[in-house]
């Protein structure tokens, strides 16, 4: 067992022996993870790397090379290390790392372990105006937060997943009215002032067909484990539903996609997405679980909801 | 009185104009023998009730405006009226989602709805016991008496654009409330009697410590008085001779006087902390708050442990004698309460304040062997 000296050592040689590891990991197949070298280079010296050198992006590429490479082995601690040193970066920065590991693959519901790395991504998006409308125009990646938050089996990432859409609808809405009132009325910079997460999210057929299908109980897998999946998924949706609903009322309770909502049993010239939410989405009198959940929504709905209505 | 036109909301409307609204009160309102159900909707009648809850705590204008209220009234009647063994053991007959519903009414509604004592069903408020009874019926209590939350002047999240807020007649209600509780009993004082014999009884801690509460409660208490005269406006007029009276309608202290048992003075206080010094309340409260905490068993392992019951207890009195001995002063301040005549017991209250948690020492049950606190 090598004792450690990390804590009188040398940035630069600290430096040195986690890039060689991370080199051989990422080279040799069957080099175990040194836990404790990258903790260690973790706690002590990554806080303190200076941005003007180029130290922080050469180690991330080096791990995402090494994350790559890894079979069977925990890539937790990398993982940590990675998630520091992406800490105090902003999202254009991220996006603009060359790394190999793509924002859908951290998303990905079997990439457990890296799921809340990647939510952590997105939430930094959820910073500047700008960052949402790109954000918004990667649908891939837009489509793998939406499945995430829907599809997980772990609670903690669905919560984190959650929170993102909820911080970046919430911010696409603030920052977007903001905007329209400093630029006023010019018709150039209108489009600077359109909501364009929320377009991707209820605009987009393939995320708002995929929320309608995942959610409902039609067509879905009827064994006891799809049933409780869906009973989730669908809780998880009702739960985002409130927060739509003290944004943006009217998209909440308008009809986005007729001709898919009409599969589901919504009367196109009345029923909107809450609709589906309400009545559409459960099947009466066969799963009372979901009956609470949608008499808890019910009165979560009118204690959160109380803006007036305009018309009459 | 309830004008604010913040009664509904795009929200509400929502289940109202797709029936939702009705069929989920309907649940709850059909929730009342629970043996011709299965075992499924049984298990709605909680979500339906935080439902109703939901409902009249954010819309009290609308709630008392529906057809809803009379309905609820009776099935409160009939859900609250359970044997006083079965408050006592806590037994799953008591409505503990009920008695959320009741908290959460506009305190209006809870008012008398014909003389007390003619029939048993005045009000259900005074269903709920506090001999024998739960921790959940005795906060349900403390909030009704305690009064609407004043508005705080920094609350900037305030629309611009409400309408005078319900708070007065909520305020005024609340003193109503505490007062009918009160003429309930046969002598007044043995609501104070019973209240200081939980709040004595570590045994069962939670009762314990909602006794102290509803005490708390009162003493700092938001009441506001009853209108003095009828108003003009005949739809806003209390009228007891026709019961059900309308619940948007509070009665004149004058007419509320005359649902009471028993002869109401004229004058009666005005704010909790002069209530708990009337004479119903003074003789069983002060020698329990003034008496410094009592500690029976001599093997515990340390004292003051967070988790000891006994602290857990005593350290709930302590603060209940600071918050009594604020507003006791504040009281004397303003007017509230006779400063001569309470100069004394403000000064017993110092008194005891200054001798600190553990009292003087020479006042314990003698078990306690005097070491010195390191």
């Amino acid at each position: 067992m090598q004792v450690s000296n990390f804590t009188d050592g040398n940035p630069d040689d600290a430096y040195q022996r986690l890039s060689h590891h991370l080199q051989a990991l990422a080279t040799i197949p069957g080099t175990s993870v040194d836990q404790r070298l990258i903790q260690e280079y973790s706690i002590f010296y990554a806080p303190a790397i200076d941005d003007k050198s180029s130290r922080r992006g050469l180690i991330i590429n080096q791990l995402s090379e090494a994350l790559l490479r890894l079979q069977d082995q925990d890539p937790s601690p990398l993982v940590d290390l990675l998630s520091k040193l992406t800490g105090p970066l902003s999202f254009r920065q991220i996006l603009s790392l060359e790394s190999p590991v793509s924002l859908e693959t951290l998303l990905d519901p079997s990439a457990e372990k890296y799921n809340l790395l990647g939510l952590g991504f997105l939430e930094k998006a959820a910073e500047s105006h700008c960052d949402i409308a790109n954000l918004a125009s990667r649908p891939s990646v837009v489509m793998a937060l939406v499945t995430l938050w829907l599809t997980t089996v772990d609670a903690g990432v669905a919560t984190k997943a959650s929170k993102v859409l909820d911080r970046l609808l919430t911010q696409d809405k603030e920052l977007s009215l903001l905007t329209a009132r400093r630029i006023g009325d010019d018709s150039l910079s209108r489009s600077r002032c359109q909501t364009l997460m929320w377009r991707r999210l209820f605009g987009d057929k393939d995320i708002y067909g995929f929320i309608l299908s995942y959610c409902s109980l039609q067509g879905h897998d009827k064994t006891q484990g799809g049933r409780t999946q869906k009973t989730v998924a669908q809780a998880r949706l009702m739960e985002l539903a409130l927060r739509i609903g003290g944004l943006d009322w009217s998209c909440l309770s308008r009809s986005h996609h007729a001709a898919l909502e009409k599969n589901y049993g919504l009367d196109p010239t009345q029923d909107g997405f809450l609709d589906f939410i309400v009545s559409h989405m459960v099947e009466s009198n066969d799963d009372f679980l979901m009956h609470m959940s949608l008499l808890h929504f019910f009165a979560d709905l009118i204690s959160n909801v109380k803006e007036r209505s305009r018309q009459k | 009185m309830y004008k604010s036109s913040r009664d509904v909301s795009i929200s509400l409307e929502y289940l109202q104009a797709r029936g939702l609204h009705d069929r989920t009160i309907a649940v709850w309102l059909n929730s009342g023998e629970p043996a011709r159900h299965s075992l499924d909707r049984t298990a709605l009648f909680g979500p339906a009730a935080k439902y109703v809850s939901s409902f009249a705590s954010n819309y009290p204008c609308s709630f008392l405006k529906s057809a809803l209220v009379r309905p609820l009234l009776l099935h409160l009647f009939k859900s609250l009226s359970i044997s006083s063994g079965h408050w006592a053991q806590s037994s799953n007959k008591v409505p503990v989602y009920d008695l959320n519903i009741i908290h959460s009414l506009p305190r209006i509604a809870l008012l008398p709805q014909t003389q007390i004592g003619v029939t048993p069903y005045a009000s259900p408020l005074l269903l709920i016991p506090v001999r024998n009874t739960t921790p959940e019926a005795l906060y349900t209590l403390s909030k009704v008496f305690q009064g609407p939350a004043k508005p705080q002047s920094e609350d900037y999240s305030i629309i611009p654009d409400v309408e005078a807020s319900p708070e007065q007649p909520e305020a005024a209600a609340a003193r109503a409330a505490y007062f009918m509780y009160l003429s309930s009993f046969t002598h007044g004082s043995e609501m104070y009697a019973y209240l200081v014999g939980h709040a004595d009884t570590t045994a069962l801690i939670d009762t314990a410590l909602a006794a102290m509460q509803l005490i708390e409660s009162v003493t700092t208490a938001n009441w506001a008085p009853l209108p003095s005269e009828s108003p003009s406006n005949q739809e806003d007029r209390y009228d007891p001779a026709h019961a059900p009276r309308r619940p948007t309608a509070l009665p004149t202290e004058t007419q509320f006087c005359s649902l009471l048992p028993w002869q109401c003075n004229v004058g009666k206080p005005q704010t909790g902390v002069a209530a708990l010094l009337q004479p119903e309340a003074r003789p069983k409260l002060f020698p329990w708050l003034l008496a410094p905490p009592r500690f029976f068993s001599s093997h515990r392992r340390g004292r003051g442990d967070d988790d000891d019951p006994e602290y857990k207890v005593a350290s709930r009195k302590w603060q209940l004698l600071q918050a009594f001995h604020r507003r006791l002063k504040e009281a004397m301040r303003t007017g509230e309460v006779d400063a001569q005549e309470e100069r004394k017991l403000l000064e017993a209250l110092e008194v005891r304040l200054r001798e600190g948690f553990w009292g003087s020492g020479t006042s314990s049950t003698g078990r306690e062997v005097a070491t010195l606190e390191s």
